[in-house]
């Protein structure tokens, strides 16, 4: 295994065209370093955590942009992010071990793209986009068209994530993220679901909504339909459970190890209906009626 | 016996070594080093069952660095196995589960080893897999051991096979008394496998001395019998063979079954070793330790139960199977300890149970601790709950109606000596606040009992001896793994020399120079190695005092020792140090060597005579259950224990924690999980589910006094106890929050919301 510490995205771009498929970024190394133990070794690493100016969260255009280096742990005791993204802050808080906070960055938990992947509906829900180099190219990428399968992204074999764009929702908005794992934070998460309501101006009924569901299909997904039915809409305790039932029909899980894919539906329900009413109640002070 | 007798026994003082473990400073097996050592591993098999074609190692051997290639061939046609002989070190002709050794390499590098490993080229022809024991008892199912016999004590006309131990249970008429009875409950209750999980891996290193003998250090619980099954398997005489034990970082029976815990990896480290020519160190990482080593095995258990409208029970009946998997490991003990205890520790006049033990093409069962205990009490206790429901009677108040007395027997033990459960159940109920705590919505409690056997297996011995300053050296056969070695023996020792606790140093077992021992088994430390330890002190101070008494001119039945001082009984003025004493001895005898012994056959006449004192406890819980999710938050957990006298409390206290805990463990998420090709489909833990603290309730413990057992000082065995009673009593408490009875573990959130919406 060919090893390499660029200390330029340029530099680390040209790496990443010569070696391709054959190559691994690694940044914290809490995934990659346990493949390389247990799978398969790859036939180069690129550790990118000597490139200059990747790690840091500051305001920028009404909005946060968050280098891809930054720790989760550096996400969690962010006065910014608990204050501004109080959704991707309860992530970054569930977010395993405190010894893996400590090492693991945004960055890598994004292009790692797990269905499961602690930050990833958060940043759905938030609209979030990333900024993505290629040695011949610049784009920025929302994460909802990011995400191609597990492990899978848009940027293929040869492109690297710069920077993370989350735009502030708007100021009436409340939201959440709930996890449900068996041993809490601890475990990857068996479903995450992360919501964010914006209610008119009336407090009556739901302006905007956002549903994020994550580990119960190859990419973390928008529970669209399950938005739709809510919008413009009073929240009823019968049009919330409906909701609910609509995005755990949206959800496409998989049977493991970890639970089976009727029992994930069953809790994306539950943590959907938990979701909403939980962010209504912040945004609005009252239950759903 | 009260505590202000003695001087030491009793009391807490820190663990012997204790500080080095926590900092990171004890020595474990791992840290060994020997001269040229080099790296072993072993090729496991890749089928759970299937023929072995060929094995081409030409490829493996031929690499620069690797010293030694060793298969089936390379070692004696010997089998090994503790009731059925039924097993190869390495796979001969046949591999019976995924994880079985087939080969092993030795090279100058653990990268080295994995490279060589891959290089080995194993033809195998599947073979039909059979992962559930009760498919594999069919007729249809496919045959796992063409050569092993069915048990000879198997009834007439029963219709079984791959059955590798039977066991019934027959008291007094029960098909007639079940005829008499007012109400019948019949329930089928089973629980998975689950690995004992220490966190210390296996490890174990070989080499062969320049006169010809080997050496070879574990990190086993029971050293003796690895030696001894080491020279089987190897074809070497038993005086050849020499086991080091190295300290242990968990072993919870484990480790605790000879080379039957680590699928052989001692054999077949010294085959490496005697085949390389250099030393070889083989350590288990942990997904090959989850899937290749003893487990605690899953039962299937079907019971019914007799009982007049007034809570008496009249008769029960029942049948367990018990997964032995692929070879019959400690699965016949296991199984048949869970057989009896299916009948429970109440009143019980007639009864009968039938155990099958069985092998599947899965792991090998081994004695985790407290052996088939939780699994038999995860029935026996949700049962009498459900009993309960349908008489409509407190569950507390059903068990005290059917509380054996003083003299009494239950299932397995013929006489009872006293009986502790009923105290147990009271204080219990006291502390929970049953029938008093305010319940909210979704909350239950719940409360379940258990016992344990107290005389079972061999004795054994101690040396004390005394050096010349007077502090003492002790040679037991039980290794340390948080157990007496640290904890009672110094204890025991200190208090019968009248010297400090830390004048008492405790060696690690080496079968060249400690007694003999059958391992740090089956809560028998304090019976065995205490009982030994205080009788080798006692005899050491007995040689002590008749020294003395001639240069104190007294008799030696008049003397004493406190604080190293040896005294004349009512003339303190009279003393002389011990280290005098014992520094003379030195030139006279050599030094004092006190010898002891824990002689079972004594153990069971009095047993016999005067009725088991064994251990009973009753735990009690307050669970939550989240009706969303199917999460269950435990929010009080009180546990009672009579484990007689507490030689070390702290010690006894650890161990009941320790116990329930892993109970808890097992009650709320482990489980071995496989597919149906018997490939385990968690091997590490971040798939495999131990609980986190965050998930662990502080359990609230109390020992209850007044019931002396059979261990010195009336101490009773602690170690296994706790882990009984934990699965019913979370999953009674379960039952009181939602009215659902779930009769499969574990009680995981899918488990329980499946149950919650299929009610």
């Amino acid at each position: 295994m060919e090893y390499f510490a660029p200390k330029s995205i340029a530099e680390a771009l040209s790496l990443l065209e010569r070696y391709g498929g054959e190559a691994k970024v690694i940044a914290g190394g809490t995934d990659v370093m346990v493949d390389i133990k247990y799978k398969e070794e790859p036939g180069c690493l690129i550790n990118i955590k000597a490139i200059g100016g990747l790690a840091g969260i500051k305001e920028n255009n009404g909005g946060v942009r968050i280098g891809p280096l930054t720790t989760i742990r550096d996400l969690e005791t962010s006065a910014l992010i608990r204050d501004k993204l109080p959704v991707l802050w309860e992530a970054a808080h569930q977010f395993a071990s405190l010894q893996i906070r400590n090492t693991a960055t945004i960055g890598g938990n994004i292009c790692r793209a797990s269905p499961s992947g602690e930050t990833l509906t958060p940043l759905l829900v938030l609209e979030a986009s990333g900024n993505i180099a290629f040695s011949d190219k610049e784009t920025a990428e929302p994460f909802i068209n990011f995400f191609s399968g597990p492990g899978k992204t848009t940027l293929g074999a040869k492109g690297l994530l710069t920077a993370i764009d989350v735009p502030y929702p708007a100021a009436e908005s409340r939201g959440v993220y709930l996890k449900h794992a068996v041993r809490g934070a601890m475990d990857i998460a068996m479903v995450g679901v992360a919501v964010l309501i914006t209610p008119d101006a009336a407090k009556k009924a739901v302006r905007d909504v956002r549903i994020g569901l994550g580990a119960v299909a190859p990419t973390p997904i928008r529970a669209a339909k399950a938005e739709a039915s809510l919008r413009g809409k009073p929240l009823t305790p019968a049009l919330l459970k409906q909701a609910a039932e609509l995005a755990a029909s949206e959800a496409s899980p998989i049977d493991d190890q970890r639970s089976s894919a009727e029992y994930r539906r069953w809790i994306v329900e539950a943590l959907t209906r938990r979701g909403l009413a939980q962010s209504w109640k912040a945004a609005t002070g009252k239950e759903a009626v | 016996m009260a505590k202000a007798e003695f001087t030491v026994v009793g009391s807490s003082p820190a663990r012997i070594g204790g500080v080095e473990r926590v900092v990171g400073k004890g020595v474990y097996g791992i840290d060994v080093m020997l001269k040229d050592q080099l790296h072993g591993g072993i090729l496991r098999s890749q089928y759970a069952h299937a023929k072995i074609v060929s094995i081409d190692i030409s490829e493996a051997k031929a690499l620069l660095g690797v010293h030694a290639v060793v298969t089936a061939a390379d070692a004696p046609d010997v089998r090994y196995g503790r009731s059925y002989i039924d097993r190869y070190i390495l796979a001969r002709h046949k591999v019976r589960f995924m994880g079985d050794p087939v080969a092993a390499v030795a090279a100058e590098t653990p990268a080295l080893v994995k490279q060589a490993l891959k290089k080995i080229k194993v033809v195998y022809e599947p073979l039909p897999v059979v992962i559930d024991p009760e498919d594999a008892m069919r007729p249809e199912a496919p045959t796992l051991h063409e050569d092993m016999p069915l048990p000879k004590n198997l009834p007439d006309g029963v219709k079984v096979k791959n059955v590798c131990g039977f066991t019934a249970v027959h008291v007094g008429d029960p098909e007639k008394a079940m005829a008499e009875a007012d109400v019948i409950v019949e329930e089928a209750y089973e629980t998975k496998m689950i690995h004992p999980q220490y966190l210390e891996p296996r490890m174990t290193a070989a080499q062969v001395e320049p006169n010809g003998r080997l050496t070879v250090w574990a990190n086993a619980q029971a050293p003796f019998p690895v030696r001894q099954e080491v020279a089987k398997t190897l074809g070497m005489p038993l005086n050849k063979v020499r086991v080091i034990s190295a300290e242990l970082g968990g072993g919870f029976g484990g480790k605790g079954s000879g080379i039957t815990s680590g699928a052989a990896v001692e054999p077949i480290c010294a085959l490496l070793a005697m085949k390389a020519k250099r030393a070889v160190m083989i350590v288990l990482d942990k997904a090959e330790e989850t899937i290749s080593t003893t487990i605690r095995a899953g039962a299937k258990m079907y019971i019914k139960t007799g009982v007049k409208k007034d809570g008496t029970i009249v008769a029960r009946t029942g049948k367990v199977i018990y997964d032995a998997g692929a070879y019959s490991g400690f699965g016949t003990q296991a199984g048949g300890r869970c057989t009896n205890m299916l009948g429970g520790w109440y009143l019980m006049p007639n009864c009968h149970i039938d155990g099958y033990v069985v092998y599947t093409n899965k792991q090998v069962c081994g004695p985790v601790r407290g052996p088939g205990g939780p699994q038999a009490a995860f029935a026996v206790e949700s049962h009498m709950d459900s009993i309960a429901t349908k008489l409509g009677m407190d569950p507390a108040e059903f068990r005290m109606k059917n509380m054996p007395k003083p003299g009494d027997k239950i299932v397995g033990v013929p006489k009872l000596r006293d009986v502790s459960l009923g105290e147990t159940i009271r204080i219990a109920k006291e502390k929970i606040g049953w029938g008093k705590v305010k319940l909210e919505k979704n909350q239950g409690i719940g409360i379940a009992t258990g016992s344990w056997i107290e005389s079972a297996g061999p004795g054994g011995g101690a040396v004390v001896k005394i050096n010349e300053d007077g502090s003492a050296t002790v040679h037991i056969g039980k290794i340390d793994m948080g157990t007496i070695p640290g904890f009672g023996i110094p204890l025991i020792v200190a208090e019968e020399l009248g010297i400090p606790v830390s004048d008492v140093t405790v060696v690690n077992v080496d079968t060249d120079a400690s007694p003999w021992d059958a391992g740090t088994v089956g809560s028998r430390g304090i019976l065995v190695s205490g009982t030994a330890a205080r009788l080798a002190a006692i005899d050491a101070r007995g040689q002590i005092f008749k020294m003395a008494a001639s240069l104190l001119e007294a008799s030696p039945d008049d003397l004493e020792i406190k604080d190293k001082q040896i005294r004349v009984k009512g003339t303190p003025a009279k003393s002389v140090a011990l280290a005098t004493v014992a520094t003379n001895a030195h030139n006279i005898i050599g030094e004092v060597i006190g010898r002891g012994y824990c002689d079972n056959l004594a153990l069971m006449a009095e047993e016999k005579a005067h009725g088991s004192s064994q251990p009973f406890t009753t735990h009690a819980c307050i669970v939550e259950v989240d009706t969303d999710t199917g999460n269950v938050k435990i929010l009080k957990y009180v546990a009672v224990h009579d484990i007689g006298f507490p030689i070390h409390r702290a010690a006894v206290e650890g161990q009941i924690e320790g116990a329930a805990a892993m109970s808890i463990g097992q009650a709320l998420c482990e489980q071995v999980v496989f597919d149906k090709n018997g490939r385990t489909m968690n091997p590490s833990f971040v798939d495999y589910l131990m609980p986190t603290i965050n998930m662990m309730p502080r359990i609230e413990t109390t020992l209850v006094p007044g019931y002396p057992g059979a261990g010195p000082y009336g101490a009773k065995g602690a170690g296994e106890i706790a882990c009984v009673p934990p699965l019913a009593c979370i999953a009674n408490a379960i039952y009181n929050a939602t009215g659902v009875r779930i009769r499969k573990l574990p009680l995981s959130p899918e488990n329980v919301l499946r149950s919650l919406k299929e009610a």
